[in-house]
This record gives C-alpha cells, structure tokens and sequence, in this order.
C-alpha cells in the first residue's frame, strides 16, 4: 500500500561533526582513535547555565538539538515528541548502578536514579517546551531510531499529528566504551556518540526531504525490500544510491540484494558507531537530496544481527 | 473505531501466579501475594514486593531454556507470557507478527550481577550485551514459534507496555501488520527497588491505593501480553475474540521528572484521548482499572484528574496493584490481561485493605470483589516517570 509521504522540515545535530553545521562542513572523522566524542555547542543560548548544571549531556544535547530544529521549522510546541535511545542515560545509570555496588543498598542519593530511564530525555525535552502532547521512548537496541521514525511517521499519516519531533540520542561514556569495545560489539572505525534532531510534519512547505516508507524487519530482507518497493510502485532503476549501515571499506556481503550498478554510500566515516547512528543516516540523506536538486530518491538500509532498516527518502520534486 | 482491533490471546505471569486461570482465581480469592522478596537478593527484606514466586532455575524449566544460556529474568518472564499469548490466539509459523515489547529495566539483573567482574575478567563479556533492551527482548522474539518478523521496544517507565499496546494498534490500523503481540516484561532488580526506595516512595507494609493513610507503593515484577488483530483478520481465520481493545491515549503531563501535576492534568487528558478514539462517552465505563500505586503524589493526582472527568458518575474504580505490586513496564500489561478476564468473567476485583476516604478526593475504591456484574467497557490507567500518561480501553467481545 503506497502511504503519503511524511516531510523533513528540519533536521540536525550535535555529533562527532561540527555542532548543527550542514553537508558542506562534513569532514570525515579519524579513523585511526579509538573513540570520537561530540562536539558539543555552548548550551547558554538553548538553556539556562543553572538548568543546564543539573542535566546530563544527553538531555542537554536533546534539548538544543530540538530548540534548534523547531527554530528552523518556526515550531514553539510541536504536537508529539518521540525519542530514539539505544542505551539512555548511561552516564547516571552508573553513577547510580556504582554507588550501589561501592557503598551497599543504604543510603543512596536519588538523584541519578530519577534521570537514569531512558524516557529522562523525551520527558525532559517535553517539561522543557511544555508540551503536553503524545510523548513516547523507543529503545530497541541499534533500531531504536527506526522504531521512532516509524511511531511518528504513522502519527503524521493518521492524521493525529501535523508535526511531529523526533530526537534520537546516545551517549558515550568511558566504562560503556571499554565494554562495547571488549566484547567487539563496535568493529573498526571510532566509536562515538551523538543527537540528530527532525521536526517531520504533513506540510511539504520548507521541507528539505520526504521520507516515503519505514520497514523494519526480521524476515528476509530482499523479499521486504521488493515488497517496499511495489508498495510505491518504484523499481530499483527510481533508486539513485543506496546509503547503508557499512563502515567505510566493509564488504557489502550483507546488502547482497541491491543490484550492481546501484550506487552504495556510508555515512558513518561522518558521526563513528553508535546505537542510534541510523538518524545521521538519514540527516545525511536528507543532505543529499536537497542538494541532489529534482527527482532524486535515496534509500537507507540498516542491517544488524539479521535485522534490517529500510528507510525509503526523496526529493520533495517528485512527490 | 470502536471494536476494530480484537483481542484474541492473552498471557500473563505475576505474584497473583502463571496463567489466567490462576490469574483469575487469585482475584476472586482475594488473597494478597505481596511478601519479602524471596529470589531477589537484596538487603531490604521489609519492604513487601509482588515477586513471581518461581526462581530463574524454575523459570528455565518452564520456559524449556537450556541452563547453559544466560538469560535475563525480564526475558524468561517474557518468554513465559509472551508464549502463552501466542498459543492462546493459536498463532503458528505461517503468521506474519509484530512483537512490541515494553520494558525498561531489561537485563539490569544481569548487569548488577557481573558488573564489577566484567572489569576484572573477560569470563563474562558474553554476558554485557544482555542489558540492552532491544537483546531482552529479541531473546523473547526468538523463542516463539509464530512468525516475528518485527520487533519494537519501549520505554517510558511505568507506561510502558500501555504505549507498547498502543503502537501495536497503530501498526495494525495502518495496515502494515496482520497480527501483533504487545505488552511488558520487567523483572525485579536490586537498582530498582533501590531507586525507588531511595525515592522513598516504598510502603514498607503492603500498599494501600486510594487510601488516606497510603504510605507508598511496592514494587512487583512480572509480563503479560495480548494479541491484536482486526476483527476481519480474527474472524477470518476464525479466532476466538476475548475482547477489543477500542481506545488509546497518550499525553505528557510534562509536570516533573517523578511527580505527576496536583490536577492531573496529563492523566485527564489521556483518558480523553482514549474516549474519543474509542468514540465512547464518560458514561460508558463501567470500571477504572487505575494506575494507583499507593504513593501519596499518584493516587491524589490521578483521583483528581477522575473526579474532572467522571463529575458525579464515578464509575466503579479500584487498583490492582495491591495484588500484583507495580510492576513498572509490564504494569500495563498485567493490566490489560486483568481487564480483559474482568470484562469476560463480569467481575472486579477488591481494591484490597481500603479503610479510609482520602479527604482530597469524593469517591472510594471498590473495597470489595464485585461479582457477577456486566461490564462493557474498562479503562486501564498508566502512568510513567517524566509524565507519560497513558490510558487503554477494553471492550467487552460481545458488543
């Protein structure tokens, strides 16, 4: 079944890359370090330096990100926020987790427990805007942006939303990092960290990109994506370059499936590895086809432990 | 919209016990099973819990899980409901399903297990990737035998297996999946009940909703889940429909990050979403199942948030948490199960140990089982963490 198409009106992000800066200003980040962190903004103009004191970085990171993405869609209060996170608020669920461990089960200081679940950052972005709207976390590993994408996607197409936040967040801390890396969770490439904020909305007005479909799944992902396809009565020919998941280098075993001659891209020699890395993705996507000027229509494929993403994306022109 | 996503299978387990049977029968006994945590290791041995009185070990039995593989307890619950629910709808491999799981603790029962080992050997690494949500849940995915082949997880705290049935409806009114499993798991873990008792929100007896002198909730472990599909879906493939599930709402109260807004505006105003998906009025429901978890904040806010909707026609409201204790992200789910077998056995259960009208609010609990009674619709209440306010309407099978 075609869908109507949702729109970016504004994407962006604090990331391994210069904070909010655009494609032009994108420069591949070392890939020799170990591991990359954000490059984070001076918070004074998004949040009060004695509100910003009490947050952690990852709900700092969220709120500016999406002050600057309402900003640039001209949105105060958006209708829903929906946020993406593979693994929270790390950084306090170990302050939180160590004192535990250090000091026993007494006296213990609330205070990291409170902002440790993952929905801190959703809930903290609402309390911050005072949106009182649809407020939702989805937090299924390194699909948990595609999990938001599709939750606020369907709000758009249903009619229970016109605009829509999503905010996708991880953060990176020294423990989490020596873990993921012992257990080659992460392979090559840095390692990192980061937020990507995109006001999607019904109103193709000032849009920079639509995204077209979101498919997640399990099963075999050829037949999904053909699937996909026939649903938007597209053939791989409408498809100009496929942006995947891969490392820079890494053998495209698992995209098998994409027709020679299609041309594949990778985004994170941009932002490292990180559980929801797919939201650059498609910010880097949206990059593309706004400059990629008419008819242009990129798909973003995500693969890991045998699940895929398909995040189908063009150009306003050819809607 | 009213009655277009059907019900069709339903599993649970919880300290009432495994199964809807023993679900339903622990009800109408009305004998409380909140006590000491027997297989949670933890020095807080006063503060009664809603444990699954079933050890890991038992659990693997039950699940059939080989020993060897570890597994976090969220997922052995899980797979116990969630298997349940698939054979209840009779689900088998040929179906094309959807598994939206709420959770939010995960495999925190792992890592407050190994955590500091990890840093000393690399005996456990194995193990580290189990404290994601997403790995809990696939291992759930993965042992049933109906076709997954899509996964969703969310966490918004306490609302979470409410939000995880929503979606689930969502996926199913848009079309893009036949047949959904969506609720919670969340199994009890020393972090936990270590930050809410340090909250000091936990009633060191066992807790009291609604009541004047409520001194807190308990905490409770446990996971349900339901199978969604459209009535033309389950009559088609002639299933049995348990009941529909007609309305959903979300809001934020966007209040503060642990306590809910004095008027309750956020849950007044989930509610009122879930009424008008469900194209109902007030005055159609016969039963709030409420969130009530026994904490002064909840039970005040959510009474007001009642008050402003019902006005004068308070239907019949009462908490289910002083059976199962608040089993945070599978809360939703236990009751959902609890609603659905109210609305197909025409019974609601005593809010438990209720003595004393709470000045701030004009009605009472149900202090007592009712039984016998028709109900056609009930409203079950969520609340989370940072406001997320969630409210599900279930529908008796035969309107």
């Amino acid at each position: 079944m075609k869908r109507s198409p949702v729109y970016i009106n504004a994407s962006s992000h604090i990331s391994a890359q210069e904070p909010f800066c655009t494609l032009e200003s994108f420069s591949p980040i070392s890939p020799d370090g170990a591991k990359v962190l954000c490059k984070d903004p001076d918070f004074k103009p998004f949040i009060p330096p004695m509100v910003s004191r009490r947050m952690n970085s990852i709900v700092k990171r969220s709120i500016a990100v999406s002050k600057y993405v309402l900003d640039k869609a001209g949105i105060q209060c958006p209708d829903a926020i929906i946020s993406g996170t593979g693994i929270g608020c790390v950084g306090d669920t170990e302050v939180f987790l160590n004192q535990m461990l250090d000091n026993g089960e007494n006296m213990l200081n609330p205070s990291k427990f409170i902002c440790s679940t993952p929905n801190t950052i959703g809930s903290q972005i609402a309390i911050y805007l005072g949106c009182h709207g649809f407020n939702s976390t989805h937090v299924n590993d390194r699909f948990a942006f595609e999990g938001a994408l599709l939750d606020g996607v369907m709000l758009i197409q249903k009619g229970s939303a016109d605009n829509v936040l999503v905010c996708a967040a991880d953060q990176l801390t020294d423990s989490l990092y020596g873990l993921m890396d012992r257990e080659a969770y992460w392979k090559g490439i840095p390692v990192s960290e980061g937020t990507v904020g995109f006001v999607l909305s019904n109103c193709p007005e000032g849009a920079s990109a639509a995204v077209e479909d979101v498919v997640l799944t399990r099963s075999n992902p050829s037949w999904e994506l053909d699937r996909m396809l026939r649903d938007n009565s597209l053939e791989w020919k409408d498809i100009d370059a496929v942006v995947t998941s891969l490392l820079p280098g890494e053998a495209p075993d698992s995209f098998a499936f994409v027709p020679e001659g299609v041309p594949m891209l990778t985004y994170k020699q941009y932002c490292g590895q990180y559980f929801t890395a797919s939201a650059f993705g498609l910010l880097y996507c949206g990059e593309l086809l706004h400059r990629g000027g008419k008819n242009g229509r990129i798909l973003l494929a995500a693969c890991s432990r045998g699940t895929y993403s398909f995040i189908l994306t063009s150009s306003l022109c050819t809607n | 919209m009213c009655g277009r996503i059907a019900i069709t299978g339903a599993g649970i387990v919880s300290a009432l016990g495994t199964g809807l049977d023993a679900t339903l029968h622990s009800l109408m006994d009305g004998i409380c099973p909140l006590s000491s945590p027997k297989h949670l290791e933890t020095i807080h041995s006063n503060l009664p819990c809603g444990e699954v009185d079933l050890s890991d070990v038992q659990l693997y039995d039950l699940c059939h899980e080989d020993r060897g593989r570890v597994l976090s307890r969220s997922s052995l619950l899980g797979i116990v409901a969630a298997r349940q629910a698939q054979e209840d709808a009779g689900l088998a491999s040929a179906d094309r399903v959807a598994f939206i799981n709420g959770t939010t603790v995960g495999g925190m029962d792992i890592t407050e297990r190994y955590y500091r080992q990890y840093f000393q050997s690399f005996d456990y690494d194995s193990l580290i990737q189990l404290h994601l949500d997403g790995v809990s849940t696939d291992a759930i995915a993965d042992s049933l035998e109906c076709g997954v082949v899509f996964t969703d997880v969310i966490s918004t705290a306490c609302s979470a297996a409410a939000n995880a049935i929503a979606m689930g409806a969502e996926l199913i009114e848009s079309g893009r999946f036949d047949v959904v499993i969506a609720g919670g798991t969340e199994c009890l873990s020393k972090y936990h009940l270590n930050g809410f008792n340090s909250l000091m929100i936990l009633d060191q007896e066992p807790c009291r909703p609604f009541d004047a002198n409520r001194k807190g909730l308990n905490l409770g472990e446990g996971a349900a889940y339901i199978v969604l599909e459209s009535k033309g879906h389950a009559q088609e493939r002639g299933a049995r429909i348990r009941a529909y599930l007609s309305g959903w709402g979300n809001t934020c109260d966007a209040y503060h990050q642990t306590a809910s807004s004095p008027d309750g505006a956020g849950a007044l105003e989930a509610m009122r979403k879930a009424l008008e998906v469900a194209r109902l009025q007030p005055s159609d429901i016969d039963y709030v199942n409420a969130h009530g978890t026994g904490t002064e904040n909840n039970d005040l806010s959510e009474g007001k948030a009642l008050m402003s909707l019902f006005g004068d026609r308070m239907p019949y409201v009462g908490s289910t948490k002083c059976f199962t204790g608040h089993a945070t992200s599978a809360a939703a789910g236990l009751e959902a199960v609890i609603s659905i077998l109210c609305l197909e056995h025409g019974f609601i259960p005593a809010n438990l140990r209720f003595k004393t009208k709470d000045p701030g609010l004009d009605f009472v609990p149900v202090a007592e089982n009712i039984e016998d009674i028709k109900l056609n619709h009930v409203l079950s209440n969520s609340f989370g963490f940072g406001g997320n306010d969630s409210s599900l309407i279930f529908s008796r099978a035969e309107l």
